[in-house]
C-alpha cells in the first residue's frame, strides 16, 4: 500500500490556468477523440511543463518532507496574521505557492544550471540532488556511485580520472597516454557533496569543469555534456575544511537553503522507517525525463518571453548597485569594482558617499554590483519559473521570487549601512532572501515614483537610435544631440545622483558619441 | 446475451443469429472467439455501458462487412483488422456512442462505418486501428462542433478517399475535406496538406471543373494560403470586383451565438465580434465561417479601431481602390472591421455579420 502511495503522481493539470486569449488551431485535433489511435507513449505524452509540475508535486508530497511555501504567489489579496511582540507576519497565499528547497533544484534541472544546497546535516540536501539524478533517468545505483564526496584528501585523479598504467610505461609522448576518465563526467546530473571540504587545488580542476564544461589531464581533454550541477555544503558561509575559491562560488547559479524539520511531520518519518521505503527508490516512471525531453525542456523554456515592462524594472534594479561616487575621478570608473580592485577598505569609501538618502538608496546597502553572469542566470531562471507555472510569459512576481536565490551569494551586504539600523531592518542582516526581495520592492517603488513606465527618456532615445541611422539627416542628428545634452543638463542641476542615473548617464554618453561620429561622417560626405 | 453476471458469448451468438455472415468471417470469429469474448467482458467489467443487442448488431452489420472487404485485398490482414475494429468499437461503445440516445452522432458514425470505411479496404488492411479510430474521432468531432458539415465531409471522403495510396494520405484527405466542409480555421494547414497531395486527389476533394488545368489547381492552392476567398466559384477566380461573400452569425435562440445584435472589431489582425456579453474570433473563407469564444478582457484590451479601407458609407456604398459595390441594405452600419481580406459589417437590427471580400488583384496591397 505504501509503495502505491509513492507511485501516485498528481493529476494534470497541476496548475490550471486560463487559456490564451485566442485559440491556436491544430488540424491534428480532428483525429483526437475517444479512440486512442496514437502509440501508448504518444497517448500518455503530456506537456513538459505539466510533467515538471508533476515531478515537483511528487517530490513535495512523497519524497522530501519540506512543508514550506516560501515562494508565495497571490491571485487576490492574501490573508495574513501577526504573532508575538514583534508582530511577525504569516501570509496565507491565495495562489499556488511553492517550496524553494524543491523548486529551485528542479528549475536547475530544467535549465541545466548549478545549484548550491546549504543547510545543516540530515535536511535532505543530498536526497534532493539524488532525486534530480533519478529524474534525469539514471538508475539510483548509478546516481549514488556518481556522487563526488568532498573530503580533504580528494585529489584531481579522484575527481577526473587517472592515466592508464600501461600507457604511462609505453607512451613516447604525453598525448599517447590514455586516460580512464571518471564515469560521472559524462552524466547530465552532477552531484558534489560537501564541496567545501575539497582541497583548493582540486577545487581549481572542478572550476574548469564547471565553467568550461571540459576536464583536462595529461594534455588530454574530455568534453562533458551540458549538465545540471548540485553542490551541497553544511555551512552557508562556505566555510568547512577549505575556503572555497571565489571563482568557484561565482559559478554557482542559485543558492537554496534546506529548512528545518517540522516536528508535526514526525509521523511521516515513522512510516518510512516502518515500511523500509526510500522515496528515491520508487520514483514513478511518469515523471522521469529522457535526454531528448531534457533538451526540449530547455528549448521551450528559452522561448518564454520577458515582457518589456518587466525587463525594464529588472534593468532599473540592476543599475542601482554598481555606482560608487568616490571610487574614481573619471565617470566610467566610479564603480564598486574599482574599489575592490584597489583593495581599499570598504568602510573608508562608504564614509565618503554623501548627498544620498542611504535609507532609500538600495545601492548603498551592498559592497558590490551585480555581475553579467548573475543577470544572465536570473533571466534564465525567471523564464524557467514562468514555464514551470504554465505561464505564457514572465511576470514581475516571477522575477521577484527568483532574484533572492540567484543573488544570495552574489550580493555582499554592507552591514554598516544605516538601512540595517533603521526600524526592524536589522533582521535583513541575517535573512538574505527577504533582504534581496525587500531591495527589489524598494527599487520597484522608486521606479513607480519616477513614473519610469511612461517617463523614461533614455529608453525613448534608445528606441529612436535602435531604428538605425540610415536616412537620418544632419538636422535630425543635431536635434537628437541637443536633446541628449538637454537631459544631461537637467540631471546635473539636481544634487542627488543615484545608481540608476549612473547607467543612464553613461548610456546617454554612448548615444552622444555615436551621433557625434555619425555627424562627422555626414559632414565629410557632403 | 444475458446480464453481466452470466457467461457471455458474443461471438457465438452473432454466428447463431439468422443473418448472413461470410464463411471466411465465421472461421475468423471461431479462431478468435476466446480472446474477443474476453475483451468484451473485460470492458463491461470496467464499467462500460455495453448493450448486448446493439453490440451484436454492430458486429455483424458494421465490423464483419469491413473485414470482408479487407479479405478481398489482403486476406492475411483480416485477423488484425477484426481485432482492431473490435477494440475501436469497444472504445466507442464505452463512451456511449452508437447508442440510440445520443441524437445525430450514431447516424453519422453509422454512415462512416457502414458506407465509408468499407471503401477503404486497401488502407484499412495496412493500419485498421488508425484508419477506423481516426476517422471515427473526426466524425464525432465534426458532428459536435459543425453538425451541418458532417454530410459534406463524408461525401468528400467517399469521393476522394479511395484515391489515397497510403494511410497517411487518406488521413490527410480527411483533414483537407474537413476544411472544405466548413472548418475555415484549418485553412492554412489544410492548404499545405492539399499542396502535398497528387493533383487528381485535390481535384476530387474540391471538385474543380475540368476547365482548370493542373497548373491552375496548383496556383489556386498557393493563393488559398494567403487569401481565404481565392476561389468562390469557377467564374470568380481572380475576380477584380468587390463581392459580397455571405452572412454569418445568428441569434442564439435560432442556433447562433449572439444574444444581442453584434458589433465587429479587430484584435491584432483578427476579426472579432461581440454582443456585449461575450467576444468571438470570427474566421471565414470560401467554405464557411466559424466563431470561437475568446477571453473577453484580453480581447477588449487589445481592441483596435477598424482599418480605414474599405469602408461602407452611410448609403451602403462600398469603395475599394476604385471599385465600388452598392449595398443599400448595409447603409447606416453599426460597426465595420477589415482584416486585410474580409470586410465584416454589422447592422443595428440584425444578428448577422455581412461579409465582403476585397477585389483579388488588390488584396496584397491591403
Amino acid at each position: 500500500m505504501f509503495q502505491n502511495f509513492f507511485k501516485r503522481v498528481s493529476a494534470a493539470p497541476t496548475n490550471p490556468t486560463q487559456a490564451a486569449a485566442t485559440k491556436e488551431f491544430d488540424i491534428a485535433d480532428l483525429y483526437r477523440g475517444p479512440v486512442a489511435v496514437q502509440s501508448a507513449s504518444d497517448a500518455a505524452a503530456i506537456p513538459l511543463d505539466e510533467k515538471l509540475r508533476q515531478a515537483y508535486f511528487w517530490i513535495v508530497n512523497h519524497a522530501i518532507i519540506s512543508p514550506f511555501y516560501d515562494i508565495e504567489y497571490n491571485e487576490k489579496p492574501p490573508q495574513s496574521y501577526e504573532f508575538g511582540d514583534r508582530r511577525n507576519r504569516l501570509i496565507l497565499p491565495s495562489g499556488q505557492s511553492y517550496c524553494s528547497f524543491v523548486l529551485m533544484p528542479l528549475l536547475t534541472f530544467s535549465v541545466r544550471a548549478k545549484c548550491l544546497l546549504v543547510g545543516g546535516p540530515g535536511r535532505g540536501k543530498t536526497t534532493s540532488a539524488v532525486l534530480m539524478g533519478i529524474l534525469a533517468g539514471y538508475p539510483i545505483r548509478e546516481v549514488h556511485r556518481a556522487i563526488q564526496k568532498g573530503q580533504p584528501q580528494m585529489t584531481i585523479a579522484d575527481l577526473l580520472g587517472s592515466p592508464l598504467p600501461a600507457d604511462l610505461v609505453k607512451a613516447q609522448s604525453i598525448d599517447q597516454i590514455g586516460i580512464a576518465w571518471r564515469k560521472w563526467l559524462g552524466m547530465r546530473v552532477k552531484i558534489i557533496d560537501e564541496y567545501n571540504r575539497i582541497p583548493t587545488r582540486t577545487q581549481s580542476a572542478l572550476l574548469t569543469l564547471m565553467s568550461d564544461n571540459y576536464a583536462e589531464l595529461y594534455d588530454q581533454t574530455l568534453e562533458c555534456p551540458d549538465a545540471a550541477w548540485y553542490l551541497t555544503a553544511n555551512d552557508d558561509a562556505g566555510g568547512g575544511t577549505y575556503q572555497v575559491i571565489e571563482a568557484l562560488r561565482d559559478r554557482i547559479d542559485v543558492v537554496v537553503k534546506a529548512l528545518h524539520f517540522n516536528s508535526r511531520f514526525l509521523g511521516d518519518l515513522l512510516e518510512r522507517i516502518e515500511s523500509r521505503m526510500r522515496p528515491e527508490e520508487v520514483v514513478p516512471a511518469e515523471i522521469l525525463f529522457t535526454e531528448e525531453e531534457g533538451d526540449r525542456l530547455q528549448k521551450e523554456i528559452r522561448k518564454i518571453p520577458i515582457p518589456k515592462p518587466v525587463m525594464r524594472r529588472f534593468e532599473f534594479f540592476v543599475s542601482q548597485f554598481e555606482y560608487c561616487e568616490s571610487a574614481a575621478e573619471q565617470f566610467e570608473y566610479k564603480t564598486k569594482d574599482t574599489v575592490k580592485l584597489a583593495a581599499i577598505e570598504w568602510h573608508q569609501v562608504a564614509a565618503n558617499e554623501t548627498g544620498k538618502d542611504k535609507l532609500k538608496d538600495v545601492g548603498a546597502q551592498t559592497k558590490n554590483g551585480i555581475s553579467v553572469r548573475a543577470v544572465m542566470t536570473t533571466l534564465n531562471f525567471v523564464k524557467a519559473l514562468a514555464y514551470f507555472r504554465g505561464s505564457h510569459e514572465v511576470a514581475l512576481e516571477d522575477l521577484r521570487q527568483i532574484l533572492p536565490f540567484v543573488l544570495h551569494d552574489k550580493l555582499v551586504a554592507d552591514p554598516d549601512c544605516p538601512f540595517f539600523e533603521s526600524g526592524d531592518n536589522s533582521v535583513f542582516r541575517s535573512d538574505k532572501v527577504a533582504w534581496i526581495r525587500k531591495m527589489f520592492d524598494m527599487s520597484c517603488a522608486e521606479f513607480d515614483r519616477l513614473d519610469m513606465d511612461t517617463q523614461d527618456q533614455v529608453a525613448r532615445l534608445n528606441e529612436q537610435f535602435q531604428k538605425g541611422l540610415d536616412g537620418v539627416d544632419e538636422r535630425e542628428v543635431r536635434k537628437r544631440l541637443i536633446e541628449i545634452e538637454r537631459i544631461l543638463k537637467s540631471w546635473s542641476d539636481s544634487r542627488k545622483f543615484y545608481g540608476h542615473m549612473y547607467d543612464d548617464v553613461l548610456k546617454l554618453k554612448y548615444l552622444h558619441q555615436r551621433y557625434t561620429n555619425y555627424l562627422r561622417w555626414l559632414t565629410w560626405k557632403e | 446475451m444475458t446480464d453481466s453476471t452470466s457467461p457471455v458469448d458474443v461471438v457465438g451468438t452473432a454466428q447463431r443469429l439468422n443473418v448472413p455472415i461470410s464463411d471466411f468471417c465465421c472461421r475468423l470469429l471461431e479462431q478468435n472467439r476466446e480472446a474477443l469474448n474476453q475483451r468484451y467482458l473485460q470492458r463491461r467489467a470496467q464499467g462500460a455501458k455495453l448493450e448486448d443487442s446493439s453490440w451484436l448488431f454492430h458486429l455483424r452489420q458494421r465490423i464483419l462487412p469491413i473485414v470482408d472487404t479487407v479479405a478481398a485485398v489482403l486476406p492475411e490482414g483480416c485477423t488484425r483488422t477484426l481485432n482492431d475494429l473490435y477494440d475501436v468499437s469497444l472504445d466507442l461503445f464505452a463512451v456511449g456512442h452508437f447508442s440510440e440516445s445520443t441524437g445525430l452522432l450514431p447516424q453519422a458514425l453509422s454512415q462512416l462505418w457502414e458506407l465509408t470505411l468499407p471503401r477503404f479496404a486497401k488502407q484499412m488492411a495496412r493500419d485498421p486501428r488508425r484508419v477506423s479510430g481516426s476517422l471515427s474521432n473526426a466524425v464525432l468531432s465534426i458532428a459536435q462542433s459543425h453538425p451541418e458539415s458532417v454530410d459534406r465531409w463524408l461525401k468528400t471522403l467517399n469521393r476522394a478517399g479511395p484515391l489515397a495510396n497510403k494511410v497517411d494520405q487518406l488521413l490527410q484527405i480527411g483533414q483537407v475535406a474537413a476544411w472544405s466542409a466548413g472548418y475555415p480555421e484549418y485553412r492554412t494547414a489544410a492548404t499545405k496538406l492539399a499542396q502535398s497531395l497528387p493533383v487528381e486527389v485535390a481535384r476530387s476533394i474540391f471538385q474543380f471543373p475540368a476547365s482548370l488545368s493542373d497548373t491552375d489547381v496548383s496556383e489556386l492552392l498557393g493563393q488559398w494560403l494567403v487569401d481565404p476567398w481565392a476561389y468562390r466559384s469557377e467564374t470568380t477566380v481572380n475576380s477584380p470586383a468587390v463581392v459580397r461573400v455571405g452572412n454569418c452569425g445568428a441569434f442564439r435562440g435560432f442556433g447562433g451565438v449572439f444574444l444581442e445584435p453584434p458589433r465587429v472589431f479587430l484584435s491584432g489582425q483578427q476579426l472579432m465580434a461581440t454582443d456585449n456579453h461575450s467576444v468571438w474570433q470570427v474566421i471565414a473563407d470560401s467554405f464557411g465561417q466559424s466563431f470561437h469564444r475568446v477571453d473577453t478582457t484580453a480581447e477588449v484590451a487589445r481592441r483596435k479601431a477598424a482599418k480605414s479601407v474599405p469602408q461602407v458609407d452611410a448609403h451602403g456604398l462600398v469603395s475599394w481602390n476604385g471599385q465600388t459595390l452598392s449595398c443599400p441594405d448595409l447603409a447606416n452600419s453599426t460597426s465595420q472591421a477589415f482584416d486585410g481580406k474580409t470586410l465584416a459589417v454589422t447592422l443595428r437590427n440584425s444578428f448577422h455579420l455581412f461579409l465582403i471580400a476585397a477585389p483579388q488583384s488588390s488584396k496584397e496591397s491591403a
